[in-house]
């Protein structure tokens, strides 16, 4: 970086950014509380409006995953023309591995084993961690049960310390993607028929999702100058986590939902998809930076300056929800998770510095996409601070102190009103989620149904708490330059059902 | 549907969105500062809101005589500045009306409490001559003293079965004149305004004998006695002067203050021992409010 003062200027606005709107809401607020209560009646039908457009988003989209839930994929491929052949496309399955109990890594195999589609074509890559001891042995015994499924199958051991690397994610994809590099060529698959996915390692795809991913590949008209977004769906251990839980990780899911219906601002999330050409070429995902999957976006349209897109795909993959030992260990690790996707601030610093060295990328588009960032984490870190906490406490005040005031007793009512909106919207969204709710195991009770449309009113308290809070705690710890270890969330199973 | 047509669906969402909030916005926020668009003027007015209440509820609204489709709780808008009779009605309660100021951008609030029209009369179960009564407010509840012409009763809180407490003594009509009771610790006087009487009640005894004593006889006139010191004193009001007598020995009396103005209050706060009262100080010429703190006084006499 040529202004290292522009990238820590960078750094600083986001977090800034969200502590002056609340800090001018909450002194404002002291000296014209009639300006908070019209900003704040604007601020309610703004959100009622960006509300009512995303939930028909999130239905749209929802309509577009039920439609195509049936399609014989692979049969696609064959049948529509392209330049491509199906026997030519390989998959690299890259699964970053680190302290994972076993069973999960297995049953994670097993649904890629279960795939719709040709596993000769299939090259299974365990990416381990020398920081975990004796991962290599235990990722060999687990890939000795599926020896002989796929076309071939590596364990990489990323070791620890290397120079200019943090120890996170990334770097131990990196690892694992170079030395697969190297494999493809001794096998002399030429890279551009290869597309490579990077999961975590409770990722379940889809027995479809090959299919799905080669079909979109094949068929992309710049198969190269895209990514592939599976729908991340958690529901792997649904019915052993707490309600709360599971309306958060829900709500991502939601929320991948309706960013696939904005394809302009779609970037890669968590497990996902892309042509490991392109991956090369722009030298795999970063080494020493929180949020890998976003970042490798930014890194594509940086080197296609600016014309790269991520393709949301209909097929989604399964996940597990994060979760702890116990209640309180799960909102800390929840907590945790949350703050570490929030770390994805880094990337307006990461795209604004790259944008000032490259003048080929428009300054539209360079606004946009930094202005659309900056709107992301600043919504993200504020909405449900001021709606559930800011806009209650006004309100309280104003029916204590200031009771004949009309404006506050018209925003009380908008409230109320809102409310009730929000009431339809989260029914919506617990219809959409019987979609996504996996089978009823014997030994939970039917009342769970009752439960897990219950759950949705969690959704005021749950947002602020286990979404703006930890997105503001890690806006400000980067605002101050401070730096963030890589949470690896644990992935374990309750064993037994809480709801 | 392919992408093409997501996307114009996604982008008729968005500017159906943006339109909605586009109108909305200013709408509401005109709204809610009180504006109206008066049609006749061909202009913005600035209105407020009368919020009305009631106990019970779903009472009728009436404005100026016009009856309002709603009923209480209710919120009546876009009034123009001025004062607006205001009248709540409710089948079998009294209807309640008041004149209203409503201000620009301001709420006047309501709460009215309706009284019923038909209560319940209930005949206490009593088979004697009440002749005077006094309700006490006790820590649970209350009791209810009764007096007959020939003895005093206690009704507890579910007022039945009354209880005779003591006969009285035979003084013609002395249940009749009594002016105020007050209840003790096991123990309680009355008084009339020549006399004063002690009940002693002793405690945990199922059939408990009480005795009716006079304590005192006053001089002028007895107008308010009050427990004092942890009940060891009476502090009365004699006439104008105020006195303090001894509960135990009654023969223990004295003077603690003379009041200047027949006009004057006392009370006595029989938790805190302080006496309060409101008499002419000799150099103003209106009432003046004083206290004085008997325990205080106490405590500063051991000291000495």
């Amino acid at each position: 970086m040529k202004h290292p003062g522009t990238k820590r200027v960078l750094e600083i606005i986001p977090g800034f950014t969200s502590w002056f709107v609340i800090g001018v809401i909450l002194t404002v607020f002291c000296l014209k509380p009639l300006w908070v209560a019209v900003f704040l009646i604007v601020y309610l039908v703004y959100w009622v409006c960006r509300l009512f457009y995303m939930s028909s988003l999130m239905a749209l989209a929802h309509y577009r995953v039920l439609s195509k839930k049936d399609v014989d994929w692979t049969e696609l491929c064959r049948g529509k023309e392209s330049d491509l052949r199906l026997e030519d496309v390989w998959h690299v399955v890259l699964y970053t591995v680190y302290k994972e109990p076993d069973a999960l890594i297995e049953e994670s195999l097993t649904a890629l084993k279960n795939s719709d589609y040709r596993l000769d074509r299939i090259i299974l890559v365990m990416a381990g961690e020398e920081r975990e001891a004796g991962a290599g042995k235990r990722l060999e015994k687990i890939c000795e049960k599926f020896k002989d499924v796929f076309a071939d199958r590596f364990v990489f051991i990323h070791p620890a310390g290397l120079p200019g690397e943090m120890a996170c994610k990334g770097a131990n994809a990196t690892y694992a993607a170079r030395r697969v590099e190297t494999e493809l060529k001794h096998k002399h698959i030429p890279l551009e028929n290869v597309l490579i996915s990077c999961f975590d390692a409770d990722t379940c795809p889809d027995r479809k999702y090959l299919g799905c991913l080669t079909y979109n590949f094949m068929h992309h008209a710049k198969r190269f100058q895209v990514s592939f977004q599976p729908l991340p769906v958690y529901n792997n251990n649904f019915y052993r986590v707490p309600a709360f839980a599971r309306v958060i990780e829900m709500g991502s899911t939601f929320w991948q939902l309706v960013e696939g219906m904005r394809p302009e601002k779609f970037i890669t999330f968590s497990s996902h998809s892309m042509s490991f050409k392109t991956l090369a070429e722009v030298d795999y995902w970063p080494v020493d930076m929180i949020s890998d999957d976003s970042l490798i976006f930014w890194k594509c349209f940086q080197h296609y300056h600016g014309d790269y897109r991520t393709y949301p795909l209909e097929v989604p993959v399964y996940m597990d929800i994060a979760v702890g030992d116990g209640f309180l260990d799960t909102i800390a690790v929840q907590y945790k998770q949350k703050r570490r996707w929030a770390w994805g601030v880094e990337t307006f610093a990461y795209a604004g510095c790259n944008f000032m060295q490259n003048p080929k990328i428009p300054w539209f588009v360079k606004g946009s996409k930094l202005l659309q960032l900056l709107d992301n984490h600043v919504n993200w870190a504020t909405w449900s601070i001021i709606i559930s906490f800011i806009t209650p406490a006004v309100l309280l005040w104003a029916r204590t102190v200031n009771r004949d005031s009309l404006v506050f007793l018209n925003l009380s009512y908008l409230n109320t009103i809102i409310g009730n909106a929000l009431i339809l919207i989260l029914l919506l969204c617990a219809f959409i989620s019987m979609e996504f709710i996996p089978p009823r195991p014997k030994h939970v009770s039917r009342m769970i149904y009752v439960v897990l449309v219950l759950q949705w009113l969690l959704v005021p308290l749950v947002s602020a708490l286990l979404g703006s809070l930890p997105a503001l705690d890690a806006q400000t710890r980067f605002m101050f330059g401070g730096r963030f270890s890589f949470f690896a969330t644990p992935k374990k199973r309750a064993a037994k059902s809480p709801a | 549907m392919n992408d093409r047509i997501y996307g114009i669906i996604r982008k008729i969402l968005f500017w159906v969105s943006f339109l909605v909030f586009a109108v909305l916005a200013p709408t509401l926020v005109f709204y809610s500062l009180g504006y109206k668009f008066n049609f006749q003027s061909n202009g913005f007015q600035r209105t407020g809101a009368i919020s009305v209440r009631s106990t019970p509820e779903n009472a009728a609204v009436f404005i100026n005589g016009r009856r309002l489709d709603e009923t209480t709780p209710h919120i009546i808008r876009d009034l123009l500045p001025n004062t607006y009779l205001l009248r709540v009605e409710k089948d079998d309660y009294y209807p309640y009306q008041l004149p209203v100021r409503v201000d620009s951008a301001r709420v006047a609030e309501v709460q009215a409490v309706l009284i019923p029209k038909i209560r319940q009369i209930e005949k206490l179960a009593v088979d004697f001559e009440v002749v005077n009564f006094f309700v006490l407010n006790r820590l649970f509840g209350k009791a209810v003293f009764l007096f007959s012409d020939h003895a005093l009763y206690l009704l507890n809180e579910d007022f039945q079965q009354p209880r005779k407490i003591v006969d009285l003594p035979l003084e013609p009509e002395l249940g009749r004149k009594v002016k105020g009771v007050l209840e003790g610790r096991h123990q309680f006087v009355f008084w009339t305004p020549e006399k004063i009487w002690l009940v002693r009640m002793p405690a945990f005894q199922e059939n408990f004998v009480t005795h009716v004593a006079d304590l005192y006889a006053g001089k002028e006139s007895i107008e308010n006695v009050f427990f004092g010191l942890d009940e060891r004193y009476l502090l009365i009001r004699d006439g104008e002067k105020i006195l303090a007598l001894d509960v135990r020995e009654p023969k223990v009396n004295f003077d603690l203050m003379e009041l200047k103005d027949a006009a004057a209050r006392i009370f006595y706060d029989s938790g805190a021992d302080v006496l309060y009262w409101q008499d002419r100080d000799p150099e103003q010429t209106g009432l003046e409010l004083m206290k004085m703190d008997l325990t205080e006084l106490v405590h500063e006499t051991s000291g000495d």
